[in-house]
């Protein structure tokens, strides 16, 4: 996990906003629980919830939820999941399907026709 | 160490189900499962080959040469795949139109790596680009280098063939262990 990510964990929990984060496989996008009360601004064409916290600082918050994209974008995410296969012809298409358009999959057979699926996000 | 190293797919009757499959699985083809053996000779076709304690009957066979003279530790590897009636079937083909690169790590010693819980399971990976390639599948495991295979010219295989194989010659190494 990036120091961004870590500092924006810890801001929102000081700032008791909710956060739910997708499955694993969901490309870390969030539904965003904000203050009632938060109003919607645009600034340079990104539309923020902005409010004010009990130390009335002004907060701020992208309203897409693509304040969880990695800014650097250097570092793309790395996933996996397991598959049965009838073959291994059979075993990549269906770690091709489980990866849904990521890049680099990879399979490794770790058991009688059971396979380890390993791709990268397409970003990144 | 043999010369040659051969992936022997043992192909099941259509429609049956191998135990160690999960409960209710539904093949849609057949059944394919694979080991990797070092043989002193080739298998040809129609030969029997006990495997696991079955007899099988060898009815394909696809040879890979090594490209480089100079790092031949295996002279050869080769697809051998086999029923157990010794009929031919028509195999799946691969889904898509990407390289297709087999790699198998081993160690210097000729030790292939096998299954957390069964040790007569070989493991593989497979990918579609060369950068791609992992060979560790244990941690101190550390390749030294890379033997790469070519499909032989003359062979008539007909399904599901690899690009290249790499045979990715590791070495095992101590790992250090954070403070």
């Amino acid at each position: 996990m990036t120091d961004f990510f870590k500092r924006l964990i810890t801001f929102a929990l000081a700032s008791t906003i909710a956060i739910q984060l997708t499955p694993y496989r969901a490309n870390a996008q969030a539904a965003v629980a904000v203050p009632v009360g938060a109003a919607i601004v645009v600034l340079g064409g990104i539309a923020y919830y902005v409010w004010t916290n009990s130390q009335g600082a002004e907060q701020r918050m992208p309203v897409s939820g693509d304040y969880l994209e990695d800014p650097e974008g250097a570092e793309p995410e790395i996933y996996s999941d397991y598959v049965w296969g009838d073959s291994e012809s059979q075993a990549l298409s269906r770690c091709q399907e489980v990866a849904n358009g990521g890049l680099d999959v990879k399979v490794k057979k770790v058991g009688n026709n059971r396979y380890e699926c390993t791709w990268r996000s397409s970003r990144g | 160490m043999a010369k040659h190293l051969v992936k022997f797919i043992t192909a099941y009757p259509m429609g049956f189900v191998p135990h160690w499959m999960p409960e209710g699985y539904v093949p849609e083809s057949r059944i394919e499962n694979d080991v990797l053996v070092f043989v002193d000779e080739l298998p040809k076709i129609g030969d029997i080959q006990e495997i696991e304690g079955d007899r099988w009957t060898v009815i394909d066979l696809c040879l890979y040469t090594p490209t480089e003279a100079s790092k031949s530790q295996t002279e050869s590897f080769c697809v051998a795949v086999c029923t157990q009636d010794g009929k031919e079937y028509s195999r799946s083909n691969w889904h898509d139109s990407d390289p297709h690169i087999l790699y198998i790590p081993i160690l210097l010693s000729g030790d292939l790596p096998v299954a957390d819980d069964d040790e007569r399971v070989t493991l593989w990976g497979l990918v579609s680009d060369v950068k791609n390639i992992d060979a560790a599948f244990y941690p101190n495991w550390e390749t030294q280098f890379i033997q790469w295979f070519e499909l032989s010219p003359a062979e008539p295989y007909k399904s599901a063939q690899y690009d290249q194989v790499a045979l990715c010659w590791c070495e095992q190494v101590e790992l250090a262990i954070a403070a």
